[in-house]
């Protein structure tokens, strides 16, 4: 996995906006579980179940309290989501990673809108500081997922250098920003559009190349 | 374990609420840059109460720094600013320009990677976009200078108020991320660059 994840990530597009969203995400009972390539392991298991939202529902609680016992508009809709979400979680290097991935079903194809949940250190000898995220934007990333059958799942990132190539020469047309001089590229397009995009482009192999798909095989 | 930092959707309000303003795009071209040598060297700096110290180097001397994009082209009008603690050590860095924008000098900053900088992994990486930040730079005469930040609540509520036309987005929780050109920026400081409230109230101070 190592080795293919690197390669997928230095050309994986980023959005700002997620694909999905609390009243399009759709949960698979098949995402559960441990999964591996190349000997890295993936734990997946349903938001609700794992231990990042068990560290947080007390201030979740608090929240609620706040606003009289009542969830507010946000915490209504981020519940939908997380009812229906799954916490991928995997260590490397004495760092153990979070990602939500949420799941939406286009044009009869499987996407996953992947955006990070938390990330930790594992080596105690290493100072607080040492990872900084400041003056960070979240952003998301998305896999058409394909399941070959229950114990292997097939993970497609959309090739940011293909679309990068397309929007340039104004074949595709998808909202983005782009900045040379410190090499930005973000799509900036709406929830919509990008579900509109998909639903176009989602078959288009092109957008697909072997350097940015991962299989992904059941442990347990 | 130690926690290095939390994000998840539970907690991205941290990151959303900060109140310096961050913007997609850099608020400089090359033509507007401007380079000061006197501004190398180690600095004094307090903000708030805080005490620190930030170094400040020409980027064209710093070999162990990740260069985005182009940046190498103009490297030599760059600096690197490293921010540290009472204990010495470097808490954060920045790949930084000066640029005259009107009347007036303004650092745009970076986040900037060393080289042997504990790597995080890179998909997970990849979902970080890094931002400009920038800072009013007014220079004394025995050479100190006092950075004010651009805040992101007084563009926010001009927006909100439909007081300005600038690029951004929102998300579903109404969150503002500024995609504003680098022209866009220009003007906004153009305009905006002597009002008080465009800028955070606490200033930091570089002194030798």
């Amino acid at each position: 996995m190592s080795v293919l994840i690197l390669v997928t990530a230095s050309s994986c597009v980023t959005s700002l906006q997620p694909l999905v969203t609390y009243n399009t995400a759709i949960a698979d009972n098949r995402l559960e579980g441990a999964w591996e390539q190349d000997g890295q392991e993936y734990i997946v298991k349903k938001v609700f179940n794992s231990e990042i939202y068990a560290k947080h529902k007390e201030e979740l609680e608090k929240s609620r309290e706040k606003n009289n016992g009542q969830l507010s508009e946000k915490d209504k809709r981020d519940s939908v989501l997380y009812s229906k979400s799954y916490i991928i979680k995997y260590s490397k290097d004495d760092i153990q990673y979070m990602l939500l991935g949420s799941m939406i079903k286009l044009a009869g194809r499987l996407f996953m809108n992947f955006t990070p949940a938390d990330i930790t250190s594992t080596d105690t000898s290493v100072g607080e500081d040492e990872i900084n995220l400041k003056d960070r934007l979240f952003t998301h990333t998305i896999a058409r997922i394909q399941f070959t059958n229950n114990n292997v799942m097939k993970l497609d990132f959309i090739d940011g250098g293909y679309l990068y190539d397309q929007i340039k020469a104004g074949r595709m047309k998808i909202k983005n920003e782009t900045d040379e001089l410190y090499d930005t590229f973000l799509i900036t397009a709406s929830t919509t559009e990008l579900r509109n995009f998909l639903e176009k482009y989602g078959n288009d192999s092109r957008f697909f190349n072997k350097e940015n798909s991962v299989t992904l095989s059941r442990k347990t | 374990m130690k926690k290095i930092t939390l994000a998840m959707a539970f907690a991205l309000l941290l990151i959303f609420l900060s109140s310096c303003l961050t913007t997609l795009h850099p608020i400089f071209t090359e033509k507007d840059l401007v380079y000061d040598p006197k501004l190398i060297g180690i600095w004094k700096t307090g903000s708030n109460g805080n005490k620190s110290r930030a170094v400040i180097t020409n980027l064209s001397t710093e070999s162990s720094i990740d260069l985005p994009g182009n940046i190498a082209s103009i490297k030599q009008k760059g600096y690197l600013i490293s921010y540290q603690g009472e204990n010495g050590t470097t808490s954060e860095r920045y790949i930084a320009f000066l640029a005259r924008i009107g009347k007036h000098l303004y650092f745009d900053y970076y986040p900037a990677d060393k080289k042997e900088d504990r790597k995080i992994d890179d998909f997970f990486g990849t979902h970080f976009v890094k931002m400009h930040t920038s800072y009013r730079v007014e220079i004394s005469a025995d050479g100190s200078f006092e950075l004010s930040q651009l805040d992101q609540g007084y563009i926010t509520t001009l927006i909100n108020e439909k007081k300005i036309r600038i690029s951004h987005e929102k998300d579903a929780d109404d969150n503002i991320t500024i995609t504003a050109s680098t022209k866009e920026l220009q003007q906004y400081l153009l305009k905006y660059g002597d009002e008080p409230s465009a800028y955070e109230s606490d200033k930091t101070t570089f002194k030798k």
